[in-house]
């Protein structure tokens, strides 16, 4: 092959390269382009799909945030839809399990060409499923999937409004070391990014490198948790952060107190629920529990048309998971009805526009071309008898 | 040995063995009813697991006396249980692994039908001593933890002597290894048959309650224990009697230990590591001598 | 004299397989029959009609005027019919003596109740029971083995075994199938002497399949022979042997020729 020959391929290669990248672009930041082919809407559907715990120990939280979502897209479509297209949500069961999770989020991609992944519930079942996400470049929009792997670019397609774990944590061991004067901590968490993170995060807080934090990890459905509390009254820190599933957070309690063990404790925000209240309320006394979203009997009239809008629709009161998936919901309603067309660029425009969007059930909810976390605040609730007392309101990491 | 950890290797022995003395009692019901109807049964935990929530349900939320929301949750095991063997096994194939296929199925749907009725949450169950402690040395021991222990060691020696030392004993031990010299013998297999799944639900009954009081009651809570069982009756080998009891006891006190020593991620590969290296260790002979392969 | 046992006009099918046919005999207290025939005949068919193993299709059966139509096979042997098996049927991870024990569920137990405390209703019959199987272990030479399993015994002793645990709670109708057969020469007259003496002590009423002729010969007063499901012929064994019939269906050998 002669000199001439060898340029002209090269030079051929590059613009072949460099027209690609002129297309493809920055990932995200294509802009909104209402003739783009997506799947998903007909001329009176939109479909979405999630995959949620609905079976499991983790059954609790898929159900009820399946539950607040259902009843949401339910209004939306009493009244009409989102320009005059219905949403046809579809919910699939991952068993809190990352394979069952990659398996059902291919038939949502794959089978039923969603045109969206409209939240979502747990982490490490969540995080399975991004590389297929981003792959096919499907936008997710607020799945309550803590971790510090989403709500940065790396991640484009995911727009997060759980605040990850680091931050969770990093709030709520601030506040124990100022309020309390702390010095040792001992942490229980799922294995994985969500016990990392968590650790991570109470490391943040307490910022004093000579003060250790003793991290279990553990895995969900454990039959005794004796071990694990031996383990941990061997330690003998003053205060136990946790978190597990609820069932598990209880049953460890519960194991903690029969050997005599009872630090100080303070959990994620999964404890903030009635149900694990009601059941281990009597082990769980004065532990500290992030606030992701606003107490239901808050007086914040959103908060209190929520609960009457979901017990129209549902005939039942909601709890904190249905106020979850309630908000993923408005969300993505929100979304589309601001997109200037049904097509996915034009869905992810929408998103990146959101500014202070305020639900009452979150905190305001800001994204931005670069930006993939819309919050960074939680409050702090303590549980006092059969309920929770507020006792920080929503606030950032400074 | 320091005192403190003197205390917690007591701690975490104690409650492993409790925890033994449960699986033992399961134990027991799946021995019998793999030997006698040579079946075995996915939904075991299952079957005690919705006794249990419907006693929960009938005292904690329709107000029924405690005593008669037992009962009524024991009569369900016993009734699922029988109806296990009356309605699915009986009416299967008799082919190899229809009854492993068909029994994880009715787990499902236990599951879901517990899910449906009794709802998603964990509840705290009856406290059943647990709320009793003494401490000795450092030790709590807890009221709960010696019941559990001493029910397995009753109903281990109780199922030997059964089996060995009675009239009942000569016809199970008939029944399982041939039901057509049991026949001939004058025994009701058919009715001995049904006699057994019963009683596999009072044990799984019996076991559940004091999971749930230990733990908490779900619609799953049962399954990692009925699996642990499950594998210590193949390391025991489901055609015997004291190598699975035994088994029972050791299974969930290695994994206790290997929990403490090694964390809460290694319980699970630990009993599975134990399980590979006694299949490559143990003499063959001793396992040829076994027929349940399916197990 | 009248009959213990009845059979009147049995017949068994297996779908197009006539099995056994219209099958009519009776049997007296104490009799000693031996039932032949070639392979394929219905000998072992017409037993397990009579134990209850195989239901019949039509006819009756009946003993002590009872009729064991409706009876399950267990509750045929409690009333006291007792059959062999054609291959040495024992529970073989067991000992001798468990084995032949089994025997003893014919009779009536206590209650579960009873059973799990210990009481003396139960005592007195596990008593009973280990008392009856030492007996008759004894009276068949099985006493120095039976502690053994019975999967490490040889072929004789396991089948000794086997018919110890029919004999260990007397029956009324003692059912055998080729209890010869495997049998050397020396253990073949032990057995027949064990039977012998068995049913001389006992009078029991017993059916024997066999395909040892002389067995028969020496044994039985009287014989029955099947072939292709019917009988062909009955009376005493040379009676029954000489029966063209007979000769016909086991050696395919026609009279004069």
């Amino acid at each position: 092959m002669g000199f001439r020959s060898v340029l002209t391929c090269f030079g051929t290669g590059s613009l072949m390269v460099l027209a690609m990248l002129a297309v493809a672009g920055p990932a995200g930041a294509a802009g909104c382009n209402p003739n783009e082919k997506s799947p998903g809407v007909t001329a009176t559907t939109v479909r979405l799909g999630a995959t949620m715990p609905l079976t499991g120990s983790a059954a609790a939280g898929g159900l009820g945030a399946g539950a607040g979502a259902k009843a949401y897209y339910a209004m939306v479509n009493a009244a009409g839809g989102v320009h005059g297209h219905k949403i046809d949500f579809t919910l699939l069961d991952d068993e809190y399990s990352p394979a069952a999770a990659e398996r059902q989020m291919r038939v949502l991609i794959e089978r039923d060409h969603v045109f969206a992944i409209a939240g979502g519930e747990g982490t490490p079942n969540f995080l399975a499923v991004v590389p297929l996400i981003e792959r096919e470049g499907v936008p997710a929009i607020g799945p309550y999937a803590p971790s510090s792997e989403l709500g940065t670019m790396k991640t484009p397609h995911v727009f997060m409004t759980a605040v990850n774990y680091i931050t969770e944590f990093a709030i709520m061991t601030r506040y124990v070391r100022e309020s309390d004067y702390a010095r040792s901590f001992s942490l229980v968490g799922v294995q994985g990014n969500v016990g990392d993170d968590a650790k991570a995060g109470m490391e943040q807080g307490i910022g004093n490198p000579s003060i250790k934090v003793d991290y279990i990890p553990e895995i969900p459905g454990t039959p005794d948790f004796t071990p694990i509390a031996t383990q941990l009254r061997r330690e003998n820190a003053e205060w136990t952060f946790l978190i597990l599933t609820n069932t598990d957070t209880g049953e460890l309690l519960e194991a903690m107190h029969r050997i005599g063990y009872n630090p100080r404790t303070a959990a994620w925000a999964g404890m903030n629920d009635p149900g694990y209240i009601k059941a281990f309320g009597p082990v769980s006394q004065d532990m500290i529990v992030a606030e992701e979203t606003a107490a239901l009997d808050s007086s914040d009239p959103l908060v209190q048309q929520f609960v009457t809008q979901f017990t129209k629709e549902t005939e039942r009161a909601p709890g904190k998971f249905e106020e979850l998936g309630w908000v993923q919901a408005e969300l993505v309603v929100k979304a589309l009805q601001d997109a200037k067309a049904l097509t996915r660029s034009c869905l992810m425009d929408s998103l990146e526009q959101i500014r202070d969007f305020k639900t009452g059930l979150l905190p305001p909810i800001t994204f931005g071309p670069d930006r993939r976390q819309g919050v960074n605040a939680v409050g702090l609730v303590q549980i006092k008898g059969g309920k929770v007392v507020e006792i920080v309101p929503f606030r950032a990491l400074d | 040995m320091p005192a403190a950890a003197l205390a917690d290797a007591a701690q975490v022995t104690l409650s492993g063995l409790a925890t033994g003395g449960l699986y033992a009692v399961l134990m027991l019901g799946v021995i019998l009813v793999f030997q006698v109807s040579k079946n075995i049964n996915f939904a075991y935990g299952q079957t005690g697991m919705v006794g249990v929530f419907l006693s929960y349900f009938l005292y904690a939320v329709a107000g029924i006396p405690v005593v008669a929301a037992l009962l009524a949750g024991l009569a369900l095991a016993l009734l699922v249980a029988s109806l296990t063997d009356r309605l699915i096994i009986r009416n299967i194939p008799a082919r190899e692994g229809f009854d492993l296929v068909v029994t994880l199925g009715e787990l499902l749907l236990l599951t879901s039908l517990a899910q449906l009725a009794f709802g998603t949450n964990a509840q705290s169950y009856l406290k059943l001593l647990t709320n009793w402690t003494t401490v000795r040395g450092g030790v709590f021991i807890n009221a709960n933890d010696i019941l559990c222990l001493l029910l397995g060691i009753a109903v281990t020696l109780g199922g030997h002597i059964v089996l060995t030392r009675t009239s009942l004993g000569t016809s199970l031990r008939a029944s399982a290894a041939d039901a057509a010299i049991a026949k001939s013998a004058g025994i009701n297999v058919l009715g001995l048959r049904t006699a057994v799944w019963t009683v596999s639900g009072l044990l799984a009954w019996v076991a559940a309650s004091l999971f749930a009081a230990r733990l908490s009651v779900n619609a799953f809570y049962m399954t990692p224990i009925v699996i642990n069982v499950f594998i210590a009756g193949m390391i025991g080998g489901l055609d015997r009697y004291w190598p699975p009891m035994i088994a029972a006891f050791t299974i969930a006190l290695y994994q206790s230990w290997a929990i403490y020593l090694f964390g809460e991620a290694a319980g699970t590969p630990a009993v599975f590591i134990l399980v590979i290296l006694l299949l490559s260790l143990v003499p063959k002979r001793y396992l040829e001598e076994r027929h349940e392969a399916r197990a | 004299m009248t009959a213990l046992l009845k059979l009147d006009r049995v017949s068994v099918r297996f779908g197009g397989l006539a099995a056994v046919t219209d099958v009519t005999m009776a049997f007296s207290p104490g009799s000693l029959t031996g039932l032949i025939g070639p392979n394929g005949a219905g000998k072992t068919t017409l037993l397990n009609a009579i134990s209850g193993f195989t239901a019949i299709t039509s006819g009756h059966i009946a003993m002590n005027e009872i009729d064991l139509s409706p009876l399950s096979a267990a509750e045929r042997a409690r009333l006291g019919v007792v059959r062999g098996f054609q291959t040495v049927r024992l529970l073989e991870r067991e000992t001798v003596f468990d084995n032949v024990l089994v025997g003893c569920e014919r009779l009536p137990q206590p209650g579960l109740l009873g059973q799990l405390l210990a009481l003396p209703p139960e005592r007195r019959c596990r008593a009973r029971d280990l008392a009856a199987t030492e007996t008759t272990l004894r009276d068949l030479g099985l006493l120095p083995i039976a502690h053994r399993r019975v999967d490490e015994l040889p072929f004789a002793s396991r089948r000794l075994t086997e018919i110890a645990r029919l004999l260990v709670v007397r029956p009324t109708v003692l059912l055998l199938d080729e209890p010869a057969a495997g049998l050397d020469t020396r253990d073949r007259r032990a057995l027949v002497e064990s039977i012998r003496t068995y049913h001389e002590a006992g009078g029991l009423t017993t059916i024997i399949i066999e395909h040892d002729i002389e067995l028969v010969r020496r044994l039985c007063p009287y014989s029955v022979a099947l072939d292709m499901g019917r009988i062909i012929a009955s009376g005493s064994p040379n009676e029954v042997l000489s029966e063209p019939a007979v000769q016909q269906a086991y050696f395919g050998v026609r009279s004069g020729a």
